[in-house]
């Protein structure tokens, strides 16, 4: 599957967790990239196309939400899907209204998880 | 175990209740165990125990404080086996204190919401911070304010957690 996607977390831990679900949906590792921070988020978009770009919220350098900013002022309209343990709803609202397309709740069930990737990716699942 | 009595209830029930749903939801949905609550007593000081120490900071308008999960190398190297899905062998170093970081990230992300529930007010984390070693210490935390020690069994093991908070 040729589905491009961007994860971003600063856990290592959580972009393979993440990433084991991306492929368990049958895109190929090879068309996952990671990105450590906001910064390397934008950096990686400025650089590359992607179907769908998952971001954490709290991250050193950069924080998630400051990278969908940057993002969408540079007029890049991939899907963002925010991944991360703000929870209250005020910054779901600010994630949505600053550009981001989805919000997901960490901790999650891992099929929840894929359900909602599949649904982002328009993968039948 | 659910904070019922006028003893605990000196502790914070609410607290501790916010505390246990938190690990609970985190444990159950990401690690695939059910862990128990042991014991809750109260300290003044934090004080690391076993091996590997994942440390979270709490700010806002309300307050601040800090949450602290204390553990084994053995159960750490079990929990972060079990979100990522490998085999404990697997488990690198760095995987270990990553994952710990992230457990306890995601345990105080739910505890935040309550926080800011409860006060109507907008509250931080911080990124965390782990700590490992036999006997480590940790310095620069809040010092001389009551902490609540909650001792949580998991699949014949424990660990802790630790918290402070103080009020605006």
């Amino acid at each position: 599957m040729m589905t491009k996607v961007l994860v971003v977390d600063d856990s290592n831990v959580m972009r393979k967790v993440i990433i084991r679900e991306l492929t368990k949906l049958g895109i190929e590792p090879s068309n996952i990239t990671e990105a450590a921070n906001g910064q390397e988020a934008c950096d990686q978009v400025a650089a590359g196309k992607f179907d769908l770009i998952l971001m954490d919220w709290n991250m050193p350098v950069m924080l998630g939400i400051d990278a969908v900013k940057q993002i969408r002022a540079s007029g890049n309209k991939t899907p963002i899907c925010m991944v991360t343990s703000e929870a209250e709803k005020s910054n779901v609202v600010l994630a949505i209204q600053s550009g981001a397309n989805n919000y997901l709740v960490k901790p999650f069930v891992a099929e929840s998880f894929q359900e909602k990737l599949a649904q982002l990716l328009a993968i039948p699942h | 175990m659910m904070m019922t009595t006028s003893t605990q209830s000196q502790l914070d029930a609410g607290l501790v209740n916010a505390v246990m749903e938190s690990v609970t939801s985190v444990f159950n949905n990401m690690l695939q165990v059910e862990p128990k609550l042991a014991n809750v007593s109260a300290a003044i000081n934090f004080t690391p125990s076993g091996d590997v120490s994942a440390i979270i900071g709490i700010m806002g308008q309300g307050g601040e404080g800090m949450m602290a999960i204390s553990l084994d190398r053995k159960l750490a190297n079990k929990l972060v086996a079990r979100l990522l899905g490998v085999r404990e062998s697997m488990v690198l170093n760095e995987d270990r204190n990553d994952g710990m970081g992230e457990i306890a990230n995601m345990v105080c992300g739910k505890l935040k919401v309550y926080f800011s529930e409860k006060a109507e007010k907008a509250y931080k984390l911080s990124l965390p911070t782990v700590i490992s070693g036999a006997g480590h210490e940790v310095s620069g935390l809040p010092r001389g304010i009551p902490y609540i020690l909650l001792t949580i069994g998991v699949e014949e093991e424990q660990f802790h957690i630790q918290l402070c908070f103080r009020g605006q």
